[in-house]
């Protein structure tokens, strides 16, 4: 054997010099157990998967038997029978899982297609006496997902009755902020006075959306009692509260004195939503208009671009002789968007067109000029279009 | 040969070994912490019930989106495309369909169907400033009031893009890749997080799960068709794999625990505040970089304005896309990838190991350097490294069988237990035998795919550096 491959030989077999020298069988065992562990793991997953797809498969089978029986026609379906007639057999108070599983999809369905009130009160009856027990339980589940689809449910089929139960939860520790949001906006729906409490507490975490799907369906008593305390309301739900009125389209005069009063206030941010809900009120006080245009007289080009975009909108909507210039101002501005919006707001008046082919020739800013040239040809492509 | 020789090359040897036995593990470590992460969020979420998006088709609430569809002679599919973008269930949307320079019938298929009428002094905003393609024309629908159709000079896909956006109305925009089916939902589902974003949160980008279109495996049994019916090819499975495991680890495990740290947005569908991308100046359009470099931008400009802008990830499964069939295609479209990778990381290279950009430049960034970018080249050569150390017998034979091992462990058990997971909690009814089809293509992964794909990204590289034939700008999904 020459040295060569006596030194190979040396090599083979142990690490024997840098980091890991004389770790190598260790490495190597502890690789293998892992790998081994992994595989062995995968093996138990597998077997588990195939199980529990027999299982759902089985699952599948039963409960389509169960919905062909609650669909079928004639006298067997004790569900058809209760539509109607009113009248609840027993048959539908002892269901098992499964059939309780069918019956809210079926329910849940008749819901999405908006039924009747009649049928709208014998679903709810319905869900309560059969769904009243098995929600109670799974409202407590330790599973998120069960408890958030739980009140999901609980919110389409309106259990009133669950109410007390709801506020348990929302004073636990562990009420995450979904949850916390689908409550607040059942009380909402439902009329439960403890909501106006939650939206005046200041440490609520909830998005500007969340707040609006509370606040849109609120009773007019509710929507009142807000109203009176808008000062101690937290400025997130403010801002909302101000959009909610637009939205809903108040009209009353408490809520235009609020959206009057907005629109002098010092915060830019609710005085640009407030001219936005206003923009959509018939009635406005032409006095205040006339002092709104003073003031954007002097400042109107020094406020932030989403004010002067809304102002060119809310332009638009009162339709005044006065604010022409001021919307033929707003056409050569530097935003795009406010160009757009002034030049929108210019098409509806009645002297428009006019107009529009004035600023086309004779504006001096170049933006102002090529942006009533666009609102010209959809004006005449808006007339196509009808 | 001399033995200081022979001791030099074994040093180096060992040298080696050593260095990637330590990336293997750390490589081990980082994906199964991003895995269990993914893991934990999707169990949390994967039963909720879809009453949850109801509220989305409410007009007053959700925000308004303009979808941008680039198209490139795409004459035989352009009506089933737009037909079903017009079904898209959202409350507010526009459809911007930019045709860019086809050469065959696309446009007047278009014509045709929709009834245009030509917009003849549209204002062609420039707010990126950036050059953008020359425009030839801008339509709108007789037909569908919502449908705007521009025809442009050829320019590419991210040209295209920028178009849109310039011509674009609404306040979030949403590019939709060339070869991109979208779901009906798919619009609610990716907006849901930008409507429940909190007070100082602000969501600049949202991106999804993307499925496989072709033959739609195993998924079949949803969609009224038996699986029995497409008999998929061993590359096709591979690729489904490959993307459940890429949804899990690299998109759902970099979006958990709120650190703002994913690195890219799926170029097939992905949604943008519209300001925000004007800001930056919209897609870069050269063809060495990809939606990687505008999301790496997107995140520099937001840590320099300081501001919290977060890119965001979603579960659910919102679009799919057509793969390559054949390895030809896979060649062509994973060296694409990672020219694109290549070249946004080296556009954007001052971020790279940057404390200034926080989790981004000192987490992020470097491992998609390290994994994603220079992965198959240390892969590859640790697999030639132990057969030929193997071979001639200079290297420690344990050594070997660990770094070994550690390949199996980092490649087909990883897949492996991606997709175990996806099979568990998807809604989806797979047969038991293609679970099992799953499962030992997934094991098989290590001995013949990822080879092939490092190969191929590999190749992707050599490109970069100027050798072999580049694609058109038009990259597919």
């Amino acid at each position: 054997m020459n040295d060569h491959v006596r030194m190979n030989v040396h090599l083979i077999g142990g690490q024997n010099a840098g980091w890991f020298e004389g770790k190598t069988v260790l490495l190597l065992q502890l690789s293998s157990i892992i790998c081994g562990s992994v595989l062995v793991l995968l093996l138990c997953a597998y077997g588990y998967i195939l199980w529990d797809k027999h299982a759902a498969r089985r699952r599948v089978v039963v409960q389509a038997k169960w919905l062909h029986e609650f669909n079928a026609e004639g006298e067997g379906s004790a569900l058809r029978n209760y539509f109607d007639t009113g009248e609840l057999d027993s048959a539908l108070l002892n269901m098992s899982g499964d059939q309780q599983a069918v019956l809210q999809g079926i329910l849940l369905q008749r819901l999405s297609q908006g039924p009747r009130e009649m049928e709208l009160a014998r679903i709810r009856f319905l869900s309560w006496r059969v769904f009243e027990s098995s929600y109670r339980t799974r409202l407590g589940s330790r599973k998120w997902s069960v408890r958030v689809n739980t009140l999901l449910y609980v919110e389409q089929f309106h259990m009133i009755e669950l109410l007390p139960k709801l506020e348990d939860i929302l004073r636990s520790a562990s009420c995450t902020p979904l949850e916390r949001f689908i409550i607040l906006r059942m009380y909402a729906r439902t009329g439960y006075m403890r909501v106006l409490k939650e939206l005046l507490r200041k440490d609520t975490l909830l998005s500007d959306s969340q707040y609006l799907q509370i606040l849109l369906p609120l009773t007019d008593e509710m929507w009142l009692k807000l109203m009176e305390h808008f000062k101690e309301l937290s400025y997130q739900v403010q801002c909302t509260f101000i959009d909610a009125l637009r939205i809903r389209d108040e009209q009353t005069d408490n809520a235009i004195s609020l959206l009057e009063a907005l629109i002098l206030g010092g915060d830019a941010e609710l005085r640009t939503r407030s001219l936005q809900a206003l923009a959509h009120v018939e009635k406005k006080d032409k006095r205040l208009l006339r002092q709104l245009l003073l003031v954007w007289n002097e400042q109107g080009d020094e406020r932030p671009r989403s004010e002067r975009l809304v102002v060119a909108r809310l332009m638009g909507s009162i339709r005044e002789e006065a604010f022409v210039p001021l919307l033929k101002r707003l056409m050569g501005d530097p935003s795009f968007q406010i160009r757009q919006e002034a030049a929108n707001s210019l098409a509806r008046y009645e002297q428009a067109v006019e107009e529009l082919r004035y600023t086309a020739s004779e504006h001096p800013d170049k933006y102002a000029r090529q942006i009533a040239e666009e609102t010209l040809e959809r004006k005449q492509y808006g007339r196509k279009m009808d | 040969m001399d033995e200081r020789w022979i001791n030099m090359l074994r040093s180096l040897i060992v040298a080696w070994h050593e260095g990637i036995l330590i990336y293997l593990i750390l490589a081990i470590v980082m994906f199964s912490v991003l895995f269990l992460a993914a893991v934990r969020m999707l169990i949390r979420q994967r039963d909720v019930d879809s009453l949850q998006y109801d509220e989305m088709l409410n007009e007053e609430l959700a925000p308004p989106v303009s979808l941008l569809v680039p198209v490139y002679n795409s004459e035989n599919m352009i009506v089933d495309r737009v037909e079903r973008l017009l079904e898209t269930q959202y409350a507010l949307y526009e459809i911007i369909i930019i045709n860019d320079g086809s050469q065959d019938g696309t446009m007047q298929q278009l014509m045709d169907t929709y009834d245009l009428l030509p917009i003849q002094s549209k204002v062609h905003y420039s707010g990126l400033e950036r050059e953008i393609g020359q425009i030839r024309a801008v339509y709108r629908s007789m037909v569908h009031c919502h449908l705007l159709v521009i025809d442009k000079e050829y320019g590419g896909h991210m040209d295209s893009l920028n178009v849109g956006i310039n011509m674009s109305q609404y306040p979030y925009v949403a590019s939709i890749g060339q070869a991109t089916v979208l779901e009906r939902d798919a619009l609610v589902k990716i907006m849901k997080p930008v409507m429940s974003a909190l007070p100082g949160e602000e969501i600049v980008a949202c991106s999804g799960r993307v499925d496989m279109a072709n033959g739609k495996y195993p998924f079949t049994s949803i969609q009224g068709i038996t699986s029995s019916e497409r008999e998929l090819s061993p590359l096709l499975i591979m690729q489904y794999i490959e993307y459940v495991r890429a949804f899990l680890i690299s998109g759902i495990g970099l979006v958990r625990y709120n650190i703002n740290i994913l690195l890219f947005t799926s170029q097939a569908f992905g949604v943008f505040k519209k300001n925000r991308i004007m800001e930056i100046g919209g897609y870069n359009t050269d063809s060495h970089v990809g939606h990687i470099e505008l999301v790496m931008r997107l995140h520099k400009h937001m840590k320099q304005m300081k501001e919290p802008g977060r890119i965001i990830y979603i579960p659910d499964p919102i679009c799919s896309v057509n793969v390559p069939e054949s390895w030809s295609q896979l060649l062509k479209q994973r060296a694409g990838w990672h020219r694109q990778l290549a070249g946004s990381l080296w556009e954007q290279r001052s971020m790279i190991g940057n404390p200034h950009y926080g989790w981004m430049g000192m987490v992020s960034i470097p491992y998609f350097i390290l994994v994603e970018l220079m992965g198959p080249v240390l892969e590859i050569a640790t697999i030639i490294f132990l057969i030929s150390g193997m071979w001639l017998q200079i290297v420690d034979v344990k050594l070997c069988l660990v770094l070994a091992l550690l390949l199996v462990l980092y490649g087909s058990l990883l897949s492996a237990c991606a997709v175990m997971f996806e099979i568990w909690s998807s809604r989806r009814a797979y047969t038991f035998r293609e679970v099992t089809r799953l499962f030992l293509y997934a094991c098989s992964e290590t001995f013949w795919f990822r080879p092939m794909n490092n190969v191929f990204r590999i190749y992707g590289l050599l490109q970069v550096v100027g050798y072999g034939k580049k694609d058109s700008k038009h990259g597919k999904g």
